[in-house]
Protein backbone atom coordinates (compact mmCIF):
# COMPACT_ATOMS: atom_id res chain seq x y z
CA UNK A 1 0.00 0.00 0.00
CA UNK A 2 2.97 2.21 0.98
CA UNK A 3 6.79 1.74 1.13
CA UNK A 4 8.96 4.05 1.45
CA UNK A 5 13.02 3.35 0.54
CA UNK A 6 15.76 5.14 2.36
CA UNK A 7 13.77 8.62 1.80
CA UNK A 8 15.43 11.39 3.37
CA UNK A 9 14.01 15.21 2.93
CA UNK A 10 15.57 18.64 3.20
CA UNK A 11 13.45 21.73 2.25
CA UNK A 12 16.34 23.71 -0.29
CA UNK A 13 19.61 23.57 1.55
CA UNK A 14 18.00 23.25 5.06
CA UNK A 15 18.80 20.47 7.51
CA UNK A 16 17.19 17.16 6.82
CA UNK A 17 13.71 16.56 8.42
CA UNK A 18 14.30 12.72 7.22
CA UNK A 19 16.82 10.90 6.94
CA UNK A 20 16.80 7.35 5.63
CA UNK A 21 13.42 6.58 6.32
CA UNK A 22 12.37 2.94 5.39
CA UNK A 23 8.95 0.86 6.24
CA UNK A 24 6.10 -0.07 4.30
CA UNK A 25 1.94 -0.28 5.58
CA UNK A 26 0.46 -3.20 4.11
CA UNK A 27 -2.89 -2.99 2.96
CA UNK A 28 -5.60 -2.97 5.22
CA UNK A 29 -3.30 -1.91 7.99
CA UNK A 30 -3.77 0.64 11.15
CA UNK A 31 -0.49 2.04 12.19
CA UNK A 32 0.15 5.65 13.92
CA UNK A 33 3.00 7.83 13.32
CA UNK A 34 4.59 9.64 16.13
CA UNK A 35 7.33 11.81 17.46
CA UNK A 36 7.90 15.10 19.15
CA UNK A 37 6.60 18.05 17.51
CA UNK A 38 9.30 19.20 14.38
CA UNK A 39 9.86 15.15 14.19
CA UNK A 40 8.73 15.54 10.52
CA UNK A 41 5.15 13.80 10.90
CA UNK A 42 3.60 16.41 8.93
CA UNK A 43 5.96 16.16 5.81
CA UNK A 44 5.95 12.31 5.79
CA UNK A 45 2.37 12.69 5.40
CA UNK A 46 2.92 15.09 2.39
CA UNK A 47 5.68 12.77 1.16
CA UNK A 48 3.14 10.01 1.11
CA UNK A 49 -0.16 12.56 -0.16
CA UNK A 50 2.70 13.02 -3.36
CA UNK A 51 2.67 17.11 -2.04
CA UNK A 52 6.48 16.69 -1.70
CA UNK A 53 9.10 14.72 -3.20
CA UNK A 54 12.16 13.44 -1.67
CA UNK A 55 15.21 14.39 -1.78
CA UNK A 56 16.92 10.79 -1.64
CA UNK A 57 14.97 7.48 -1.58
CA UNK A 58 11.81 6.14 -3.05
CA UNK A 59 8.13 6.58 -2.48
CA UNK A 60 5.20 4.14 -3.29
CA UNK A 61 1.98 4.87 -3.14
CA UNK A 62 -0.75 2.25 -3.61
CA UNK A 63 1.69 0.21 -5.71
CA UNK A 64 2.89 3.25 -7.71
CA UNK A 65 6.47 4.89 -7.60
CA UNK A 66 5.53 8.38 -7.03
CA UNK A 67 8.57 9.41 -9.31
CA UNK A 68 6.96 8.01 -12.45
CA UNK A 69 3.59 9.41 -12.00
CA UNK A 70 3.17 12.19 -14.38
CA UNK A 71 -0.14 14.77 -13.55
CA UNK A 72 -2.95 13.08 -14.31
CA UNK A 73 -2.14 9.58 -12.44
CA UNK A 74 -1.14 11.43 -9.49
CA UNK A 75 -4.36 13.38 -9.40
CA UNK A 76 -5.90 9.65 -9.63
CA UNK A 77 -3.68 8.64 -6.81
CA UNK A 78 -4.74 11.48 -4.37
CA UNK A 79 -8.38 10.70 -5.05
CA UNK A 80 -8.05 7.59 -3.16
CA UNK A 81 -6.31 8.63 -0.54
CA UNK A 82 -8.50 10.52 2.13
CA UNK A 83 -6.13 13.38 4.01
CA UNK A 84 -7.16 14.91 7.22
CA UNK A 85 -5.17 17.90 7.58
CA UNK A 86 -3.45 19.48 11.27
CA UNK A 87 -5.54 22.56 10.09
CA UNK A 88 -8.38 21.31 8.66
CA UNK A 89 -7.96 22.96 5.94
CA UNK A 90 -11.50 23.84 4.79
CA UNK A 91 -12.74 25.90 2.09
CA UNK A 92 -14.67 28.86 4.49
CA UNK A 93 -17.33 29.94 1.95
CA UNK A 94 -19.00 26.57 1.23
CA UNK A 95 -21.14 24.79 3.97
CA UNK A 96 -20.57 22.22 5.98
CA UNK A 97 -22.23 19.62 3.86
CA UNK A 98 -20.92 21.23 0.70
CA UNK A 99 -17.47 20.87 1.90
CA UNK A 100 -17.87 16.70 3.13
CA UNK A 101 -19.29 16.80 -0.55
CA UNK A 102 -16.58 17.95 -2.36
CA UNK A 103 -14.31 14.45 -2.40
CA UNK A 104 -17.58 12.97 -4.27
CA UNK A 105 -17.77 15.37 -6.91
CA UNK A 106 -13.85 14.76 -7.73
CA UNK A 107 -14.45 11.20 -8.55
CA UNK A 108 -17.69 12.32 -9.92
CA UNK A 109 -20.57 11.39 -7.52
CA UNK A 110 -22.77 13.38 -7.11
CA UNK A 111 -26.84 13.64 -6.06
CA UNK A 112 -29.23 13.11 -3.50
CA UNK A 113 -28.13 9.58 -2.82
CA UNK A 114 -24.52 10.55 -1.94
CA UNK A 115 -25.73 13.56 -0.31
CA UNK A 116 -28.09 11.31 1.80
CA UNK A 117 -24.68 9.61 2.46
CA UNK A 118 -23.13 12.85 3.77
CA UNK A 119 -26.10 14.09 6.08
CA UNK A 120 -25.89 10.58 7.74
CA UNK A 121 -21.96 10.95 7.89
CA UNK A 122 -22.25 14.39 9.44
CA UNK A 123 -24.81 13.15 11.94
CA UNK A 124 -22.67 10.40 13.08
CA UNK A 125 -19.94 12.62 14.10
CA UNK A 126 -22.42 14.83 15.48
CA UNK A 127 -22.92 17.45 12.99
CA UNK A 128 -26.29 16.64 12.03
CA UNK A 129 -27.76 20.38 12.95
CA UNK A 130 -25.01 22.33 11.51
CA UNK A 131 -24.92 20.89 8.02
CA UNK A 132 -25.73 24.52 6.29
CA UNK A 133 -23.38 26.23 8.38
CA UNK A 134 -19.66 28.03 6.93
CA UNK A 135 -16.93 26.47 8.59
CA UNK A 136 -15.55 30.17 10.22
CA UNK A 137 -18.69 30.12 12.60
CA UNK A 138 -17.96 26.51 14.08
CA UNK A 139 -15.72 25.53 16.80
CA UNK A 140 -11.89 24.00 16.61
CA UNK A 141 -13.34 20.95 17.70
CA UNK A 142 -16.50 21.20 14.83
CA UNK A 143 -14.20 22.11 12.37
CA UNK A 144 -11.74 19.00 12.84
CA UNK A 145 -14.87 17.13 12.76
CA UNK A 146 -15.81 18.45 9.49
CA UNK A 147 -12.46 17.91 7.83
CA UNK A 148 -12.28 13.75 8.91
CA UNK A 149 -15.45 13.60 7.58
CA UNK A 150 -14.40 14.86 4.60
CA UNK A 151 -11.67 12.22 4.86
CA UNK A 152 -13.80 9.96 4.96
CA UNK A 153 -16.32 10.37 2.94
CA UNK A 154 -15.17 8.55 -0.40
CA UNK A 155 -14.36 5.43 1.54
CA UNK A 156 -10.81 5.84 -0.01
CA UNK A 157 -8.09 3.09 0.12
CA UNK A 158 -5.51 5.06 2.25
CA UNK A 159 -6.31 7.43 4.86
CA UNK A 160 -3.78 9.69 6.43
CA UNK A 161 -4.49 11.88 9.61
CA UNK A 162 -2.42 14.38 10.88
CA UNK A 163 -3.09 15.51 14.66
CA UNK A 164 -7.19 14.22 13.62
CA UNK A 165 -8.00 14.86 17.58
CA UNK A 166 -5.93 17.41 18.29
CA UNK A 167 -8.78 20.18 19.64
CA UNK A 168 -11.55 17.78 20.19
CA UNK A 169 -12.29 16.29 23.66
CA UNK A 170 -11.26 12.36 24.95
CA UNK A 171 -15.38 11.13 23.99
CA UNK A 172 -14.85 12.99 20.90
CA UNK A 173 -11.79 11.45 20.38
CA UNK A 174 -12.88 7.93 21.11
CA UNK A 175 -15.76 8.08 18.55
CA UNK A 176 -13.61 9.55 15.64
CA UNK A 177 -10.86 6.68 16.37
CA UNK A 178 -13.62 4.09 16.47
CA UNK A 179 -15.19 5.79 13.03
CA UNK A 180 -11.27 5.08 11.77
CA UNK A 181 -11.29 1.52 13.10
CA UNK A 182 -14.53 0.72 10.99
CA UNK A 183 -12.96 2.42 8.10
CA UNK A 184 -10.22 0.23 8.93
CA UNK A 185 -12.20 -3.13 9.20
CA UNK A 186 -13.67 -2.57 5.85
CA UNK A 187 -10.11 -2.36 4.23
CA UNK A 188 -9.24 1.28 3.98
CA UNK A 189 -5.60 1.69 5.38
CA UNK A 190 -4.86 4.02 8.01
CA UNK A 191 -1.72 6.14 8.98
CA UNK A 192 -1.93 8.52 11.62
CA UNK A 193 -0.02 11.18 13.15
CA UNK A 194 -0.21 11.79 16.31
CA UNK A 195 1.89 12.52 19.54
CA UNK A 196 -1.23 11.80 21.66
CA UNK A 197 0.00 8.94 24.01
CA UNK A 198 -3.04 8.39 25.92
CA UNK A 199 -4.73 7.87 22.09
CA UNK A 200 -1.87 4.97 21.50
CA UNK A 201 -2.15 3.58 24.70
CA UNK A 202 -6.12 3.17 24.48
CA UNK A 203 -6.49 1.87 20.55
CA UNK A 204 -3.90 -0.48 20.35
CA UNK A 205 -2.12 -0.24 17.17
CA UNK A 206 1.76 -0.13 15.41
CA UNK A 207 3.57 2.53 16.07
CA UNK A 208 6.54 4.22 13.77
CA UNK A 209 8.37 7.00 15.71
CA UNK A 210 10.19 9.63 14.62
CA UNK A 211 13.47 10.63 15.84
CA UNK A 212 13.74 14.42 17.36
CA UNK A 213 17.20 15.44 16.95
CA UNK A 214 17.06 18.68 14.98
CA UNK A 215 18.74 18.33 11.69
CA UNK A 216 18.92 14.70 12.13
CA UNK A 217 15.80 13.05 11.25
CA UNK A 218 16.37 9.91 11.39
CA UNK A 219 14.06 7.09 12.48
CA UNK A 220 14.10 6.49 16.35
CA UNK A 221 15.08 2.90 17.97
CA UNK A 222 12.45 0.40 17.45
CA UNK A 223 9.52 0.56 19.31
CA UNK A 224 8.66 -1.84 21.97
CA UNK A 225 8.02 -5.47 20.98
CA UNK A 226 3.87 -4.79 21.76
CA UNK A 227 3.68 -1.99 19.21
CA UNK A 228 5.91 -3.10 16.23
CA UNK A 229 4.39 -3.82 13.41
CA UNK A 230 6.06 -7.50 12.07
CA UNK A 231 8.87 -6.98 10.52
CA UNK A 232 8.16 -4.59 7.95
CA UNK A 233 8.76 -1.37 9.16
CA UNK A 234 12.07 0.28 10.93
CA UNK A 235 10.71 3.59 12.73
CA UNK B 1 -22.71 23.78 -12.20
CA UNK B 2 -22.68 26.83 -14.14
CA UNK B 3 -24.25 28.68 -10.97
CA UNK B 4 -23.46 26.33 -8.06
CA UNK B 5 -21.41 27.79 -5.62
CA UNK B 6 -17.69 26.76 -6.80
CA UNK B 7 -14.92 25.85 -4.64
CA UNK B 8 -12.68 28.27 -5.99
CA UNK B 9 -14.34 31.97 -4.23
CA UNK B 10 -13.56 33.44 -7.14
CA UNK B 11 -16.47 35.71 -7.08
CA UNK B 12 -14.87 37.19 -3.37
CA UNK B 13 -12.25 38.90 -5.34
CA UNK B 14 -11.43 42.58 -5.67
CA UNK B 15 -9.93 42.12 -9.13
CA UNK B 16 -12.58 40.96 -10.96
CA UNK B 17 -15.48 43.13 -9.26
CA UNK B 18 -14.76 45.52 -12.34
CA UNK B 19 -14.60 42.48 -14.78
CA UNK B 20 -18.38 42.81 -15.72
CA UNK B 21 -17.77 46.90 -16.52
CA UNK B 22 -14.58 46.43 -18.35
CA UNK B 23 -16.78 43.72 -20.36
CA UNK B 24 -19.69 45.52 -21.11
CA UNK B 25 -17.54 49.00 -22.61
CA UNK B 26 -15.49 46.49 -24.56
CA UNK B 27 -18.74 44.95 -25.97
CA UNK B 28 -20.53 48.43 -26.36
CA UNK B 29 -17.11 49.36 -28.43
CA UNK B 30 -17.29 46.13 -30.50
CA UNK B 31 -20.90 46.28 -31.19
CA UNK B 32 -21.11 49.73 -32.69
CA UNK B 33 -17.89 48.80 -34.54
CA UNK B 34 -19.70 45.50 -35.98
CA UNK B 35 -22.45 47.66 -36.60
CA UNK B 36 -21.25 50.00 -38.59
CA UNK B 37 -18.68 48.14 -40.58
CA UNK B 38 -22.51 46.34 -41.59
CA UNK B 39 -23.80 49.65 -42.50
CA UNK B 40 -21.11 50.47 -44.29
CA UNK B 41 -20.53 47.23 -45.59
CA UNK B 42 -24.19 47.50 -47.61
CA UNK B 43 -23.83 50.62 -48.41
CA UNK B 44 -20.70 49.44 -50.77
CA UNK B 45 -22.82 47.02 -52.01
CA UNK B 46 -25.67 49.23 -52.85
CA UNK B 47 -23.24 52.10 -54.19
CA UNK B 48 -20.97 49.11 -55.91
CA UNK B 49 -24.00 47.52 -57.73
CA UNK B 50 -25.16 51.01 -59.22
CA UNK B 51 -21.48 51.33 -60.60
CA UNK B 52 -21.82 48.07 -62.24
CA UNK B 53 -25.47 48.44 -63.32
CA UNK B 54 -25.96 51.94 -64.21
CA UNK B 55 -24.49 54.77 -66.46
CA UNK B 56 -25.69 58.56 -66.96
CA UNK B 57 -25.80 60.21 -70.17
CA UNK B 58 -25.73 64.02 -70.60
CA UNK B 59 -26.67 66.15 -73.79
CA UNK B 60 -25.74 69.38 -73.72
CA UNK B 61 -28.46 71.99 -74.84
CA UNK B 62 -28.58 73.35 -78.28
CA UNK B 63 -26.27 76.27 -78.85
CA UNK B 64 -27.89 80.01 -80.04
CA UNK B 65 -30.99 81.33 -79.19
CA UNK B 66 -34.00 80.16 -80.51
CA UNK B 67 -37.89 80.21 -79.77
CA UNK B 68 -38.91 77.69 -77.31
CA UNK B 69 -40.78 74.86 -79.21
CA UNK B 70 -37.95 75.45 -82.17
CA UNK B 71 -35.18 74.65 -79.40
CA UNK B 72 -37.79 71.67 -78.06
CA UNK B 73 -37.40 70.35 -81.12
CA UNK B 74 -33.74 70.39 -81.46
CA UNK B 75 -33.54 68.92 -78.17
CA UNK B 76 -35.45 65.94 -79.38
CA UNK B 77 -33.00 65.75 -82.73
CA UNK B 78 -30.34 65.16 -80.17
CA UNK B 79 -31.93 63.33 -77.77
CA UNK B 80 -33.13 60.17 -80.73
CA UNK B 81 -29.72 60.35 -82.10
CA UNK B 82 -28.36 59.20 -78.72
CA UNK B 83 -31.06 56.76 -78.16
CA UNK B 84 -30.31 55.10 -81.60
CA UNK B 85 -26.82 54.96 -80.21
CA UNK B 86 -27.28 53.41 -76.96
CA UNK B 87 -30.04 51.35 -78.23
CA UNK B 88 -27.41 49.93 -81.27
CA UNK B 89 -24.92 49.54 -78.48
CA UNK B 90 -24.54 45.85 -76.97
CA UNK B 91 -25.31 45.49 -72.62
CA UNK B 92 -27.35 48.64 -72.76
CA UNK B 93 -30.41 46.97 -71.27
CA UNK B 94 -32.64 50.49 -70.95
CA UNK B 95 -32.49 54.30 -71.29
CA UNK B 96 -34.65 56.59 -69.79
CA UNK B 97 -34.93 60.28 -70.14
CA UNK B 98 -35.10 62.45 -67.02
CA UNK B 99 -37.78 64.95 -66.73
CA UNK B 100 -36.51 68.82 -67.24
CA UNK B 101 -38.82 68.99 -63.77
CA UNK B 102 -36.56 65.94 -62.38
CA UNK B 103 -33.20 67.65 -63.93
CA UNK B 104 -34.26 71.18 -62.32
CA UNK B 105 -34.68 69.54 -58.90
CA UNK B 106 -31.33 68.03 -59.16
CA UNK B 107 -29.32 71.99 -59.64
CA UNK B 108 -32.41 73.81 -57.61
CA UNK B 109 -29.96 73.72 -54.76
CA UNK B 110 -26.90 75.66 -56.53
CA UNK B 111 -29.26 77.80 -59.70
CA UNK B 112 -32.05 78.20 -58.01
CA UNK B 113 -36.37 77.28 -58.20
CA UNK B 114 -36.70 79.56 -60.45
CA UNK B 115 -37.13 76.65 -63.37
CA UNK B 116 -38.10 78.81 -66.35
CA UNK B 117 -34.93 81.29 -65.86
CA UNK B 118 -32.30 78.26 -66.31
CA UNK B 119 -34.80 75.89 -68.29
CA UNK B 120 -32.48 76.41 -71.63
CA UNK B 121 -29.63 75.97 -70.03
CA UNK B 122 -30.28 72.23 -68.44
CA UNK B 123 -28.71 69.22 -70.21
CA UNK B 124 -31.05 66.22 -71.33
CA UNK B 125 -30.10 63.75 -69.16
CA UNK B 126 -30.52 59.84 -69.54
CA UNK B 127 -30.43 57.20 -66.69
CA UNK B 128 -29.11 54.28 -68.42
CA UNK B 129 -29.24 50.27 -67.19
CA UNK B 130 -26.68 48.13 -68.51
CA UNK B 131 -26.17 44.20 -67.61
CA UNK B 132 -23.81 44.27 -65.41
CA UNK B 133 -22.84 40.53 -66.54
CA UNK B 134 -21.65 42.28 -70.17
CA UNK B 135 -18.15 44.55 -70.26
CA UNK B 136 -19.44 47.90 -71.84
CA UNK B 137 -17.08 49.77 -73.75
CA UNK B 138 -17.09 52.79 -72.36
CA UNK B 139 -14.32 54.78 -74.50
CA UNK B 140 -16.21 53.55 -77.38
CA UNK B 141 -19.54 54.33 -76.60
CA UNK B 142 -18.34 58.19 -75.17
CA UNK B 143 -16.59 58.46 -78.81
CA UNK B 144 -19.97 57.14 -80.57
CA UNK B 145 -22.06 59.20 -78.59
CA UNK B 146 -19.84 62.48 -79.18
CA UNK B 147 -19.96 61.85 -83.02
CA UNK B 148 -23.72 61.54 -82.70
CA UNK B 149 -24.08 64.80 -80.41
CA UNK B 150 -20.54 66.74 -80.31
CA UNK B 151 -20.46 67.14 -76.34
CA UNK B 152 -22.19 64.65 -75.25
CA UNK B 153 -20.45 62.70 -71.80
CA UNK B 154 -20.90 59.51 -70.55
CA UNK B 155 -20.55 59.26 -66.66
CA UNK B 156 -20.20 56.17 -65.15
CA UNK B 157 -20.10 57.81 -61.44
CA UNK B 158 -16.56 56.05 -61.34
CA UNK B 159 -14.65 58.98 -60.32
CA UNK B 160 -16.26 60.42 -57.07
CA UNK B 161 -18.19 57.05 -56.32
CA UNK B 162 -14.62 55.67 -56.44
CA UNK B 163 -12.97 57.73 -53.97
CA UNK B 164 -16.48 57.43 -51.67
CA UNK B 165 -15.79 53.44 -52.11
CA UNK B 166 -12.36 53.97 -51.08
CA UNK B 167 -13.52 56.31 -47.88
CA UNK B 168 -16.33 53.25 -46.93
CA UNK B 169 -13.35 50.82 -47.80
CA UNK B 170 -11.12 52.42 -44.95
CA UNK B 171 -13.74 52.98 -41.89
CA UNK B 172 -14.77 49.63 -42.55
CA UNK B 173 -10.69 48.95 -41.98
CA UNK B 174 -10.55 51.24 -39.12
CA UNK B 175 -13.97 49.47 -37.43
CA UNK B 176 -11.99 45.66 -38.11
CA UNK B 177 -8.80 47.23 -36.22
CA UNK B 178 -10.93 48.28 -32.92
CA UNK B 179 -13.02 44.86 -32.94
CA UNK B 180 -9.37 43.19 -32.77
CA UNK B 181 -8.02 45.94 -30.35
CA UNK B 182 -10.95 45.18 -28.08
CA UNK B 183 -10.28 41.69 -28.48
CA UNK B 184 -6.48 41.78 -27.59
CA UNK B 185 -7.48 44.52 -24.83
CA UNK B 186 -10.16 41.55 -23.80
CA UNK B 187 -8.08 38.53 -23.61
CA UNK B 188 -4.91 40.51 -21.83
CA UNK B 189 -7.49 42.05 -19.10
CA UNK B 190 -8.89 38.27 -18.45
CA UNK B 191 -5.30 36.67 -18.63
CA UNK B 192 -4.47 39.68 -15.64
CA UNK B 193 -7.03 38.84 -13.87
CA UNK B 194 -7.10 35.02 -14.18
CA UNK B 195 -3.36 34.86 -12.82
CA UNK B 196 -3.99 37.40 -9.94
CA UNK B 197 -6.95 35.41 -9.00
CA UNK B 198 -4.57 31.81 -9.41
CA UNK B 199 -2.09 33.64 -6.78
CA UNK B 200 -5.18 34.74 -4.61
CA UNK B 201 -6.45 31.21 -4.11
CA UNK B 202 -3.15 29.54 -4.54
CA UNK B 203 -4.20 27.35 -0.95
CA UNK B 204 -7.75 26.19 -2.15
CA UNK B 205 -6.20 25.40 -5.43
CA UNK B 206 -3.27 23.36 -3.57
CA UNK B 207 -5.86 22.12 -1.41
CA UNK B 208 -7.94 20.52 -4.59
CA UNK B 209 -4.68 18.85 -6.13
CA UNK B 210 -4.16 17.45 -2.49
CA UNK B 211 -7.77 15.95 -3.24
CA UNK B 212 -7.24 14.46 -6.98
CA UNK B 213 -8.83 17.25 -8.74
CA UNK B 214 -7.13 17.35 -11.87
CA UNK B 215 -6.18 20.71 -13.96
CA UNK B 216 -9.11 20.39 -16.18
CA UNK B 217 -11.45 20.55 -12.47
CA UNK B 218 -9.93 23.45 -11.82
CA UNK B 219 -9.37 24.99 -15.01
CA UNK B 220 -13.61 24.80 -15.50
CA UNK B 221 -14.22 26.91 -12.35
CA UNK B 222 -11.96 29.73 -13.56
CA UNK B 223 -13.71 29.01 -17.12
CA UNK B 224 -17.22 29.15 -15.65
CA UNK B 225 -16.44 32.23 -13.66
CA UNK B 226 -15.46 34.19 -16.76
CA UNK B 227 -18.55 32.85 -18.77
CA UNK B 228 -19.94 34.46 -15.22
CA UNK B 229 -18.66 38.07 -15.48
CA UNK B 230 -18.61 37.84 -19.55
CA UNK B 231 -22.10 37.26 -20.05
CA UNK B 232 -23.57 39.74 -17.47
CA UNK B 233 -20.91 42.63 -18.60
CA UNK B 234 -21.54 41.44 -22.07
CA UNK B 235 -25.57 41.46 -21.61
CA UNK B 236 -25.25 45.27 -19.77
CA UNK B 237 -22.97 46.47 -23.05
CA UNK B 238 -24.89 44.91 -25.65
CA UNK B 239 -28.01 46.35 -24.57
CA UNK B 240 -26.42 49.47 -24.32
CA UNK B 241 -24.91 49.50 -27.71
CA UNK B 242 -28.45 48.42 -29.59
CA UNK B 243 -29.74 51.19 -27.62
CA UNK B 244 -27.23 53.66 -29.21
CA UNK B 245 -27.86 51.97 -32.77
CA UNK B 246 -31.95 52.44 -32.21
CA UNK B 247 -31.25 56.33 -32.04
CA UNK B 248 -29.20 56.97 -34.93
CA UNK B 249 -31.16 54.51 -37.15
CA UNK B 250 -33.83 57.16 -35.63
CA UNK B 251 -32.31 60.26 -36.37
CA UNK B 252 -30.90 58.82 -39.58
CA UNK B 253 -34.67 58.25 -41.06
CA UNK B 254 -35.50 61.43 -39.85
CA UNK B 255 -32.76 62.97 -42.71
CA UNK B 256 -33.98 62.57 -45.95
CA UNK B 257 -30.41 62.12 -47.78
CA UNK B 258 -29.24 59.60 -50.35
CA UNK B 259 -25.24 60.17 -48.83
CA UNK B 260 -26.41 59.58 -45.32
CA UNK B 261 -26.83 55.77 -44.94
CA UNK B 262 -28.94 54.16 -43.21
CA UNK B 263 -28.90 52.15 -40.39
CA UNK B 264 -31.20 48.71 -42.21
CA UNK B 265 -30.01 45.67 -40.75
CA UNK B 266 -31.23 42.39 -41.47
CA UNK B 267 -32.07 39.29 -39.86
CA UNK B 268 -28.60 37.95 -40.43
CA UNK B 269 -27.21 41.02 -39.99
CA UNK B 270 -28.44 41.19 -35.95
CA UNK B 271 -27.34 37.95 -36.06
CA UNK B 272 -23.84 38.89 -36.44
CA UNK B 273 -24.19 41.78 -34.39
CA UNK B 274 -25.43 39.45 -31.89
CA UNK B 275 -22.38 37.34 -32.50
CA UNK B 276 -20.17 39.70 -30.44
CA UNK B 277 -21.59 38.37 -26.92
CA UNK B 278 -21.43 34.78 -27.90
CA UNK B 279 -17.76 36.05 -29.35
CA UNK B 280 -16.72 37.48 -26.12
CA UNK B 281 -18.16 34.67 -23.82
CA UNK B 282 -16.09 32.01 -25.57
CA UNK B 283 -13.01 34.26 -26.14
CA UNK B 284 -13.03 35.06 -21.65
CA UNK B 285 -14.01 31.14 -21.19
CA UNK B 286 -10.88 29.96 -23.62
CA UNK B 287 -8.43 32.61 -22.39
CA UNK B 288 -9.02 31.80 -18.54
CA UNK B 289 -8.92 28.21 -19.20
CA UNK B 290 -5.44 28.38 -20.93
CA UNK B 291 -4.11 30.47 -18.66
CA UNK B 292 -5.06 28.15 -15.36
CA UNK B 293 -4.39 25.15 -17.48
CA UNK B 294 -0.61 26.61 -18.75
CA UNK B 295 -0.34 28.26 -15.43
CA UNK B 296 -0.80 24.63 -13.12
CA UNK B 297 1.08 22.79 -15.59
CA UNK B 298 4.08 24.71 -14.85
CA UNK B 299 3.41 23.34 -10.80
CA UNK B 300 4.92 20.57 -9.75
Amino acid sequence: MVRLEQVSLRYGDGPFVLRNLSFSLDPGSFHYVTGASGAGKTSLLRLITLAQRPSAGRVAVLGRDSASLNRHARAETRRRIGMVFQEFRLLDHQSVLDNVMLPMKLIGHTGPQVEHHVRELLSWVGLGDALEALPPTLSGGQQQRVAIARAVISRPNLLLADEPTGNVDDRIAARLLYLFEELNRLGTTVLIATHNEHLIEQFKHPVIRLGEAPGRRAPAPAPPAADRPEGRREA
Amino acid sequence: MLFARPDIPLDQDASVRFMPWLIAFMVFLATLALTSLLVVESLVERWDRGLRAELTVQIPPPDGAAPPDVLQGLRQQRLDKVLNVLAATPGVLEAQELSQEAVGQLVEPWLGSNRAEVQAFLPNLLAVRIDPAETLDLPALQLALDRAVGGTQVDDHKRWLGALIRLARSVELGALVVLGLVAMAGAATVIFVTGASLAIHHPVIELLHLMGAEDRYIARQFQDHALRFSLRGGILGFAAAVGVIAIFAYLGEQVESAVIPRIELGMFDWAIVASVLLATCLLAMVTARCTVTRTLGTLQ
